[in-house]
């Protein structure tokens, strides 16, 4: 039990913020590019993970107090994109083809915009946190 | 010689509001995180039934093993768990900013005692 811990449980959600921001980013980056069917690019999403604290020093059962959040991975979503028949492209198969990412940009709005959301939260608990942290050491005064 | 029960009882309720402030933290952090339950910290019912049987003890706060005893509880909130948006970001945030409150009256109340103290053992600056 540090006096710091709650900072590291923020921090752990901030990072995760920034990591879902970077997956959303590169996402609308790549929502027009087109490549050979099968090969295009795939929507990115983060699958996040609770991180439980555990009882006796590490090893005991998982205690009920909260922890910090973990970015467990980085997930392809396997559904195909859309096929366009555009026959002058270089990467079209023999039929004309090529294949649109599956990425929906209001899709990437919305998360982006709960992505910023979160963020915020976050970084008021970290503030929070470094005020009370300072308060308790202020008693020493 | 020190402490007495107001101000054994006013260090506990700063634990337990530290303890509150991570559970926030925690909560907040994994606000998009699916099947986490949202915690919550409980101390105040525990910690004001030990300062009244300490005050009946009335040993003149000699012991204060009651209010020694008392732990601030986690607790997961039951049921609703498995889905995302669970969690209710105002009620974090509102219970955030009332932890944060709480906390900076406790640690003036603590300081001034501590102060009062000073004033008793400097002789009020006379001495």
């Amino acid at each position: 039990m540090s006096i710091f811990r709650s900072i590291d449980i923020s921090s752990s959600g901030l990072r995760a913020g920034r990591v879902r921001m970077d997956v959303i980013a590169q996402n609308i980056a790549n929502v027009d590019s087109t490549a050979a069917p099968g090969t295009a690019y795939k929507r990115r999403e983060v699958v996040l993970l609770a991180d439980q604290p555990r009882r006796a020093g590490g090893l005991g059962p998982p205690s009920n107090e909260g922890g910090g959040v973990r970015v467990l991975a980085i997930r392809e979503d396997p559904s195909p994109g859309m096929m366009v028949h555009e026959p002058s492209h270089p990467a079209a198969n023999a039929e004309g083809y090529v294949e649109r990412p599956n990425v929906s940009l209001p899709l990437e709005m919305v998360d982006m915009v709960a992505a910023g959301r979160a963020y915020e939260a976050n970084a008021s608990a970290l503030k929070t946190g470094r005020d009370i942290a300072k308060r308790t050491l202020d008693i020493l005064r | 010689m020190f402490r007495d029960i107001s101000n054994a009882a006013v260090e506990k309720a700063i634990i337990g509001l530290t303890r509150r402030h991570e559970a926030i933290a925690s909560n907040l952090a994994n606000l998009e995180t699916p099947g986490y339950r949202p915690r919550r910290v409980h101390f105040e019912d525990a910690l004001q039934r030990a300062v009244e049987r300490e005050t009946e003890l009335s040993d003149g706060g000699a012991g204060l093993q009651e209010i020694e005893a008392v732990q601030p509880r986690n607790r997961m909130q039951p049921g609703a768990g498995g889905s995302p948006g669970n969690m209710s970001v105002e009620r974090e945030l509102t219970d955030l900013a009332i932890t944060n409150l709480h906390h900076e009256a406790l640690t003036r109340i603590l300081a001034k005692q501590y102060g009062m103290l000073r004033t008793a053992i400097t002789g009020g600056g006379r001495g």
